[in-house]
């Protein structure tokens, strides 16, 4: 039943054989992979290993040094890679969203929450002013933010980590995106508040049916919040599958060593292994070919 | 106990209150805070962001002056003793920051970063020293003329490291040592801290916001909020039963990786 369930389900964003290079050499090599209809999908990594990347290609915000050599993102069916930057600007925010990682440089430290957070229902859903206050208020209520009407009128710098992030997870959701783009998220957060911030994301991705793409180091994230995952090291698709799956039978000599490397406080007695040395050579050489 | 904090409290300038003339109200950031750490013993210092426990860790080393109760120091009184006096101890305590990219001096090469601080302490800071300090800590000798942005962050750390242990020092205090780090590389880390630690002897305070790390590194264990200290003991004990909610709460927030449907679900 679970199969014929899958096979019904519809892919949202369909990458295939993405490369992009920098003047330092390669940042992705040849990635694929599917992202279907109201499912949680997470790109895993270390540093470097090009999940950051993936997730700005598909925003169409990569850095001017960094340059796409092949491949393409379909979004339903559509190249984003051929689209021009005011196409691009058309479909953001409206169908792809992103939720970024660090919730007080993305918020414009000058203009009050409420301004930021209707600048989209104005500019796109063509809400007036009083309207999209009041979709706003809405808006603030969803991720539970407490005494909304008091947020709306506060500056960023006058709120916790925890409601700014919060304050962004609504603007990503305002307009009813179909797919999300979470890049670490919670990383900033301390763990109470990451444990309620992914409780929010969770439960507003199922509430609106939403496609979301989720970066992070963390497995233990991943474990808790993503259907599916993609384990990448150096540019490269290492693994590819349910979350349940890999994480109880991982194909990939890498992924064992990931899960060997993170510290679990309910197995203190495991020693922790960092990753091998002649596996990153192995895999560097098989990066290489 | 080689360090021995005694219901100590750090008051600190408010400086969202502002006055015109006069001083300024003071707040409290360490409330009554005891801690004590002994010769090869590790003690974890945990808490959420604004615990106070990297205040706890910069009074412990007397960067910060306790504005009551009471620190000793191998025996010594250092409560409100004066920098001069203290400059003799400093070789014997040492800290380790959380970001070496911006505790590492950017325009010296890593061997005059490492050696200052040896000669600073009339101790020999010869190539030869320099050279087997670095490998002690597994870096290649070439570091040595290199500058921090040349090396990756997992580098970085242990130069900082190399640092702190070059005095061969009694206490140090690792503040959030590898909270930028990957987790082969924290590995890695974490690992080199132990060796270094049996073989010093060290008396190791490890500030830390992951209790995951915690668990595998330390014996003992001193959970903060809001600036006092909620619950301490035995690490195996404290997670195996821990005595507040608030403990309770901290361990059961940390995502495993295996999925658990009700680890997202409302209490």
């Amino acid at each position: 039943m679970a199969r014929s369930n899958v096979e019904t389900m519809s892919t949202v964003i369909d990458i295939r054989n993405l490369s992009a290079r920098s003047a330092a050499g390669a940042i992705l090599r040849d990635v694929s992979l599917t992202v279907n209809a109201g499912e949680a999908m997470a790109l895993v990594g270390e540093s470097g290993a090009g999940k950051s990347t993936i997730a700005k290609a598909v925003l169409g915000i990569l850095p001017a040094a960094i340059r796409i050599t092949g491949g393409e993102i379909l979004f339903d069916g559509q190249d984003l890679l051929k689209l021009s930057p005011a196409q691009i600007r058309e479909l953001l925010g409206v169908h792809i969203a992103l939720i970024p990682q660090d919730p007080l440089t993305s918020l414009n430290p000058s203009r009050r929450i409420g301004d930021q957070l209707t600048d989209g229902l104005r500019l796109r859903a063509k809400l007036n002013r009083a309207d999209a206050m009041t979709k706003a208020l809405v808006l603030l209520n969803n991720v539970h933010i407490r005494d909304p009407e008091l947020v709306l009128k506060r500056y960023p710098h006058e709120l916790s980590g925890g409601m700014r992030q919060r304050v962004l997870i609504a603007q990503a959701f305002s307009l009813n995106p179909r797919v999300i783009i979470a890049d670490e998220p919670t990383t900033a957060l301390d763990v109470t508040v990451q444990k309620q911030v992914l409780r929010l994301i969770r439960q507003l991705q199922r509430d609106h049916g939403t496609t979301l793409l989720f970066v992070t180091h963390d497995l233990g994230v991943v474990a808790q919040i993503c259907d599916r995952m993609t384990v990448l090291y150096g540019g490269k698709v290492l693994e590819q599958g349910s979350t349940a799956e890999i994480l109880r039978n991982p194909q990939h000599r890498y992924t064992r060593a990931l899960l060997a490397a993170n510290p679990r406080y309910d197995q203190p007695e495991q020693r922790l292994k960092p990753v091998p040395d002649d596996l990153i050579a192995d895999l560097k050489r098989e990066i290489a070919s | 106990m080689l360090i021995e904090a005694r219901n100590i409290s750090l008051d600190v300038p408010d400086m969202g209150h502002h006055v015109l003339l006069g001083q300024r109200r003071k707040i409290r950031i360490l409330k009554d805070v005891s801690i004590s750490i002994g010769r090869g013993e590790t003690v974890g210092i945990v808490g959420e962001s604004g615990s106070g426990k990297s205040s706890l860790g910069r009074t412990l080393m007397r960067l910060y002056e306790p504005s009551s109760g009471n620190l000793t120091f191998d025996g010594t009184d250092i409560t409100h003793m004066p920098q001069s006096a203290l400059k003799p101890l400093r070789r014997r305590m040492q800290m380790i920051f959380q970001d070496p990219q911006s505790s590492l001096n950017p325009r010296l090469q890593i061997g005059t970063i490492l050696g200052r601080g040896l000669t600073l302490h009339g101790l020999d800071a010869s190539e030869k020293t320099l050279a087997a300090l670095v490998e002690r800590v597994g870096l290649p000798g070439s570091v040595l003329k290199r500058y921090p942005h040349q090396l990756s962050g997992g580098q970085r750390q242990r130069v900082g490291i190399a640092r702190a242990v070059a005095l061969k020092p009694d206490f140090v205090v690792a503040d959030e040592i590898v909270s930028g780090l990957d987790v082969s590389t924290q590995a890695q880390v974490l690992d080199l801290l132990k060796s270094l630690r049996t073989e010093f002897g060290l008396a190791l305070a490890f500030i830390s916001h992951d209790l995951s790390v915690i668990r595998h590194i330390c014996d003992r264990i001193v959970i903060m909020r809001s600036g006092e200290v909620v619950e301490a003991g035995n690490t195996a004990e404290t997670f195996r039963a821990p005595k507040t909610e608030f403990t309770k709460t901290l361990i059961s927030a940390i995502p495993l990786p295996e999925p658990d449907a009700g680890w997202l679900t409302p209490p």
